[in-house]
Order: structure tokens, then sequence, then C-alpha cells
């Protein structure tokens, strides 16, 4: 397997097993493994250490067809390190990866 | 980058033949939903109603707002969030305390009508989907001894959810 490092944020890896190259970039939107597709964590801002959006889909109740967003924040054990959240700059920001929250 | 675009012209042919969403500011109001989130996990009350306010969202009451700019109101079609902030009930010691609940309005008829159709739900859905740019927790990238993790992700396909 070879890992090229692109820059900072950016790696290309190709091996036998990968068809070609492929791109790794770091987001904080991610999966973690064996969750599923309605579940992104946005890994920050501030003292959560990460944010859990959850696209809640129910078929039971009337209406048929329910659904809805539960947005929730991931308990940090070392909250005293981590920064506040700066609601400025967040807003600031133009895209969601201009800042890279875990990259302390 | 063209896999992304790709993906916009087909989210935008999808909710214009099958359904009658617009969501003209899904970016900014994802991005609105993570600042309310964080506020509320440092429990900055304070500065959460503030931020509310002054991002055009009105209170339906103590916990429950939603979006509409009096300036410039939603034409036709255009989809409102509306907001309830509640508490968490389960996994408390991993959870912070409350959480945030998002329903749709749509507008129609120039009335305000929650969004139950099927069609117009999957589109609302789709387009909140495309504002995320999924990829690595940086943490990975940074160890390469944690490459061989990334790669097994990638056999999986998990990189890529829509």
């Amino acid at each position: 397997m070879v890992v090229e490092k692109v820059d900072r944020y950016n790696l290309k890896i190709s091996s036998k097993m990968t068809e070609g190259t492929i791109n790794v970039n770091a987001s904080n939107f991610t999966l973690f493994p064996n969750n599923d597709k309605n579940k992104i964590y946005f890994l920050g801002p501030g003292k959560a250490a990460a944010t859990i959006i959850s696209h809640v889909h129910s078929f039971s109740e009337d209406p048929k067809y329910n659904y809805s967003i539960e947005i929730a924040s991931l308990k940090n054990e070392s909250t005293e390190k981590e920064e506040v959240f700066n609601i400025d700059f967040f807003m600031s920001l133009k895209n969601f990866n201009d800042r890279i929250w875990l990259d302390k | 980058m063209i896999k992304k675009i790709l993906l916009i012209i087909v989210i935008f042919i999808y909710t214009n033949t099958y359904s009658q969403v617009n969501f003209p500011n899904a970016k900014q109001c994802l991005k609105e939903l993570l600042a309310m989130q964080a506020l509320l996990a440092e429990n900055r009350m304070d500065e959460l109603k503030i931020f509310i306010l002054n991002n055009n969202y009105h209170y339906l009451d103590e916990t429950y707002f939603c979006k509409y700019d009096l300036l410039n109101p939603p034409k036709e079609n255009d989809v409102i969030p509306v907001v309830t902030i509640l508490n968490i009930v389960n996994q408390k010691a991993i959870f912070h305390d409350n959480y945030l609940k998002i329903i749709f309005i749509k507008i129609q008829n120039n009335k305000q009508e929650l969004v139950e159709n099927k069609e117009d739900l999957q589109a609302i859905e789709s387009i909140i989907k495309s504002q995320y740019e999924i990829g690595s927790p940086y943490f990975l990238l940074k160890n390469i001894r944690m490459i061989i993790i990334l790669k097994r992700w990638l056999s999986k396909k998990l990189i890529d959810i829509i």
C-alpha cells in the first residue's frame, strides 16, 4: 500500500486491493463503522466530543410517513481542555470544513 | 468534485420533478442548528436565545421556535424548519442534557402546512444530506498507523453515504 500525503488534510492511497488511487479527505462530517447512514457525526465544535445528526423515519404512526432530524451532543470526558464554542467564528466560516475541529 | 456536482444535479432534477419543495438556505440552516446545539451543550442559554432571535427564528413557546424572515418571507413551496428543544431521556451519561428536534413546514397556497407528503419529506432529506461533506476524521489521517483502519473503511464503502 502506498500512501501519499497531498497536504495536511488530503491523502492519496493506492494498493493492489484498491483499483487506482483513492483520495482520502479529512472532514468534520463522518460516519463510523457499523453506524447507519442516517446518523452523521459532526466532529466538533466547542466542548462536545461530537454532534450527532440523526435522520429519523417513522412509518408506524399517523400520518404514515414521518421524518424529523434530531441533533444531540456527545459528552467529552475532558471538557476542561476543550475550547469554548466560538459562535462568531463558527458562523463566519463559509464551508463546514474550513476549520477541522479535531486539528488542535 | 465531479461526483458532487452530479449529485447536486440529480437532486435538483429529482426535487423539481417529483416534489414541490424548495429549501434555499439549507446550508445556512444546518450551520445555525449546529451552532444552537453547541450552545445548548455548553448550557449557554442566554446566548442561545439571542442567537435564535438574531437569526430570524420566532418563539412559539419557550422551547419551540421556527425560522421566518419577515424582511425576506418564504415563497410558495419554501420549507421552514420548526425546532424544539428536548431533554435527553436515554443514555444521559454520554449525551449532553438537551437536544434539538426539527420538523418542517412548507408554504402552500400562502399558508404554512406541516410537511406530511412522503415525496416532499424525502426531497427535504436529500437536500440536507447533500450539504454534508463526508470524509474521514482528522485523527485517522494524522496517524499513519490508522491508515489500515481507514483502508477497511474504504473497502466497506462507508465514505460515501448517498
